[in-house]
């Protein structure tokens, strides 16, 4: 590396760091493993250096130096992905792309706009919604995360039922390849395979994206919500089912399964900060000790205590339409009537906006919790509508023995959902804990993916699903294999990820 | 060809000077592209594939709404095994009625249908194939996935240029018989392209539309198709979105057609015919593009070098011979 900082920092004009800061800063992302290393006081491995291109000639240049020295890129957006999939495992360079920020002019008569791969997520929003328009895409990293990222990770947002996930979102990608050469794909029509495709998902194995075309859409003239209480899970998932079946497109489809049912829209914002008192100081020193022994006996035997969660059977099932206002009241309507017919109680529209209310908060608890020596994290798979319900036992089944199991429902299409399972667990030493999750990981994939469901709705592989994301590509390994000989063929570009 | 015709074995028939090659599984595809590249030979004009006995049709997955077919199987053979259901393909342009599942999932603009609000779907939930270097493909059949790149976007919509797929599970949607038509009129062309693309946008899933000049007006006739309610709901969207451009609405319309090769477009390439005073009619229309009738055909597109490079390293001796 140190050979190489001089041509690096020339072609970046001077923006490269080999600080620590820096080199921590971006070597990480939100994958819970690496939280429960930091407890540990263990750093997942940081990069080299950094830099900060800021044209797609610089990023070219950068993958030209790396290929002669064989050193290691890893592309950056914000750091949200909860895979690890941004972790610098063989060191190298790491790409920050956030200098990538311009977003274009909206093309009314397309109705599309050109962002650079750095744009965050909130300001593309907020600046559309200024000019009329939005995207329709609203991770709940939407204000941690970066279009590139989006791109990358084949994202996925909240109002996905309506819009689409991010793949159909993008009418051409414009990046680097591994060997150093720009690209830009073409825009329909063309003859020949969409290689947008092809390489949206590959979490920097392939190329590095720096902009992309997006279509927008007019902002909605109104948004409907409503929810319901359903007799079970099954009634809920067939309450959805049926709803698009008939045509219907809600933005926004979430069904909770009854565990889930007893938290949704109790989570609190963190307070704003306060003047220690002595009451806070002894919470300080005392809470957290008493909460990780609860934490170990009732989290550390989910043996015992997830046969307690299934004594509640009732599920929150919410949707929301959006739209020109009398055809989403018109939606609305027809929902409502879907539903009733599966024995749902309207609760009217109070609980959709409570969820809209809070739907980027991140739970106030979690943090809590990880300091009392849990482990929490999420998987989201999805099935075809045959195998949903399967895979949601299926995974209970197998979880439970290792972590509290909580699951919901969204993402809906015509052919199937998302689900969304959350874990908590915890155990006497750290070792235990990670073992446990170790554990937990493979056993609970493994029962989805054998019960019908994909390896990741939305999410990405990254290094924590590398594994199973082999195993289920079969003999499609070759064909990924030829893809990164073809476009990184010296390896340099997030070694270690999809198992590349 | 007498030695390759030995080569190939039962899978071969010669026919006049050429061969035609029936390969009835993966495996025996497989085994036919390997003779091919040892002998250097390709699919073209003397060496056919006819994959009409990759014939396999399942079961109608009622509620995925789903069926799998093989790649020989006529699509309206299909159609009727879905319609037993009470399901259907959904509103496909003429050209894609007379193909086989091969056929529609690997050409370029068939292979996806319009969904709210004017995006495309690929018309496969999974597909089987095999890539030009022999190798299988195969993807999990889910609604969408973050599982890495899309492999199954080198066969859909591919043109067949570096493999060529097998078998498919195809979306399918409810059949309804309520179908309705309108007909709006617009100051001017780009009026009436407005309004079909903000119906597009607002949640309108037309079957057809056809848009032409008269009396110096352009007219818009939009044909809907689906659930009765859902007709209606989205009848009263259209007509919104046509008066918020200042279109008049003008009757119930009459089944019009454009003569004339269908074509994948963009939305400039119908303005240009349009403009020009020609009349368009539109298939699948979505905000990306539209598959009509009435346009001027295209120059070749072509598909951009990360192409030339797909196709030299899954088609290194052009054993398919043909794609763009």
């Amino acid at each position: 590396m140190l050979e190489a900082r001089g041509a690096l920092e020339a072609v970046v004009r001077g923006r490269l760091s080999t600080r620590e800061l820096d080199r921590l800063a971006t070597g990480r992302d939100l994958w819970p493993l690496t939280l429960l290393w930091l407890r540990q006081g263990k750093v997942p491995p940081p990069p080299d250096a950094v830099v900060w291109p800021g044209t797609d000639d610089e990023v070219a240049s950068v993958v030209r130096i790396a290929r002669e020295r064989r050193l290691a890129l890893i592309p950056f957006g914000a750091g949200s992905g909860v895979c690890g999939g941004t972790l610098a495992v063989h060191g190298g360079v790491m790409v920050d792309l956030k200098r990538f920020d311009t977003i274009g002019p909206v093309d009314p008569v397309r109705r599309c706009v050109d962002v650079g791969a750095g744009v965050m997520g909130e300001t593309l929003e907020r600046r559309l919604a200024a000019r009329g328009w939005t995207l329709g895409h609203f991770p709940s990293s939407i204000g941690m995360s970066t279009v590139g990222g989006w791109l990358a990770a084949r994202s996925a947002g909240q109002l996905s039922s309506r819009y689409g996930k991010i793949e159909d979102m993008v009418l051409s990608v414009r990046g680097v390849l591994g060997t150093g050469e720009r690209f830009e794909t073409p825009e329909r029509p063309f003859d020949g395979p969409d290689v947008a495709q092809v390489l949206l998902g590959s979490e920097g194995t392939l190329c590095v994206f720096t902009g992309a075309r997006l279509r927008v859409h007019p902002r909605p003239e109104a948004r409907v919500f409503r929810a319901f209480e359903v007799p079970s899970v099954e009634r809920g998932l067939e309450a959805i089912r049926r709803v698009f079946r008939e045509g219907l497109r809600p933005a926004v489809v979430r069904l909770y399964d009854p565990f889930d049912t007893t938290f949704v829209g109790r989570a609190k914002p963190a307070s704003p900060r306060k003047a220690p008192s002595k009451r806070s100081a002894l919470e300080a020193t005392v809470l957290p000790g008493v909460l990780k022994r609860l934490a170990i006996e009732t989290l550390g035997r989910p043996g015992l205590v997830n046969p307690l969660t299934r004594l509640a059977t009732r599920s929150r099932l919410i949707f929301m339409c959006e739209g020109e206002a009398k055809h989403a009241a018109a939606e609305d309507r027809a929902i409502a009537a879907a539903c009733l017919s599966m024995g749902g109680v309207d609760l009217g529209e109070g609980p959709g906006r409570e969820w809209y209310r809070k739907r980027y908060d991140v739970n106030a608890r979690l943090p809590r919790l990880m300091e009392a020596g849990t482990f929490i994290d999420t998987m989201e798979v999805s099935a075809p509508w045959d195998a949903v319900f399967e895979v949601y036992e299926r995974v209970r089944e197998v979880a439970g023995a290792y972590a509290l199991v909580l699951c919901h429902f969204s993402h809906a299409y015509a052919d199937g959902c998302s689900l969304y399972f959350s874990f908590v667990g915890s155990g006497r030493t750290e070792a235990e804990i990670e073992d446990r999750y170790q554990q937990l990981w493979r056993a609970a994939l493994g029962a989805a993916t054998s019960a019908g469901a994909n390896v990741s709705h939305h999410h990405g592989i990254g290094l924590l699903k590398a594994r199973a994301y082999q195993d289920s590509l079969g003999e499609g390994r070759h064909a990924l294999a030829t893809l990164k000989r073809l476009f990184d063929p010296d390896g340099i570009l997030n070694p270690g990820k999809l198992g590349l | 060809m007498k030695t390759l015709l030995q080569a190939l074995g039962p899978v071969a028939q010669a026919v006049g000077d050429g061969l035609v090659l029936r390969p009835a599984s993966e495996r025996e595809l497989v085994a036919v592209l390997a003779v091919l590249r040892d002998r250097q030979a390709s699919l073209g004009a003397e060496v056919m594939l006819d994959r009409s006995a990759l014939a396999r049709l399942g079961a109608v997955q009622d509620r995925a709404m789903t069926l799998e077919a093989g790649a020989g199987v006529p699509v309206r053979v299909v159609e009727s095994k879905a319609n037993h259901a009470r399901l259907t393909l959904g509103p496909l342009s003429p050209m894609a009625w007379e193909a086989s599942v091969g056929e529609l999932v690997e050409h370029p603009a068939l292979a996806f249908r319009a969904v709210v609000p004017g995006r495309l779907e690929p018309i496969a939930a999974g597909i089987t194939g095999v890539l030009a270097d022999g190798h299988l493909v195969r993807s999990a059949v889910g609604p969408r996935h973050a599982a890495g790149p899309d492999l199954a976007s080198l066969l859909v919509g591919g043109g067949g240029a570096l493999g060529l797929v097998t078998a498919a599970v195809l979306r399918l949607m409810p059949l309804h018989d309520a179908e309705q038509r309108r007909l709006f009129s617009f100051g001017t062309f780009a009026q009436a392209l407005e309004a079909t693309r903000e119906a597009l946008s607002a949640g309108v899933t037309f079957a057809r539309a056809v848009l032409r000049g008269r009396a110096g007006r352009t007219v818009g006739e939009y044909t809907l198709r689906g659930a009765a309610a859902q007709v209606d709901r989205e009848l009263e969207l259209l007509a919104r979105c046509a008066e918020h451009v200042g279109g008049r609405f003008e009757g119930l319309g009459r089944e019009a057609e454009v003569d004339g090769p269908e074509r994948e477009a963009s939305w400039a390439d119908l303005a240009s015919a349009l403009g020009h005073g020609g009349s368009v009619e539109l298939f699948r229309p979505a905000l990306t593009s539209v598959i009509a009738r009435g346009v001027a055909a295209h120059e070749f597109i072509p598909p951009g070098p990360l192409f030339k490079g797909l196709r030299a390293a899954f088609d290194r001796s052009h054993v398919l011979g043909r794609g763009p």
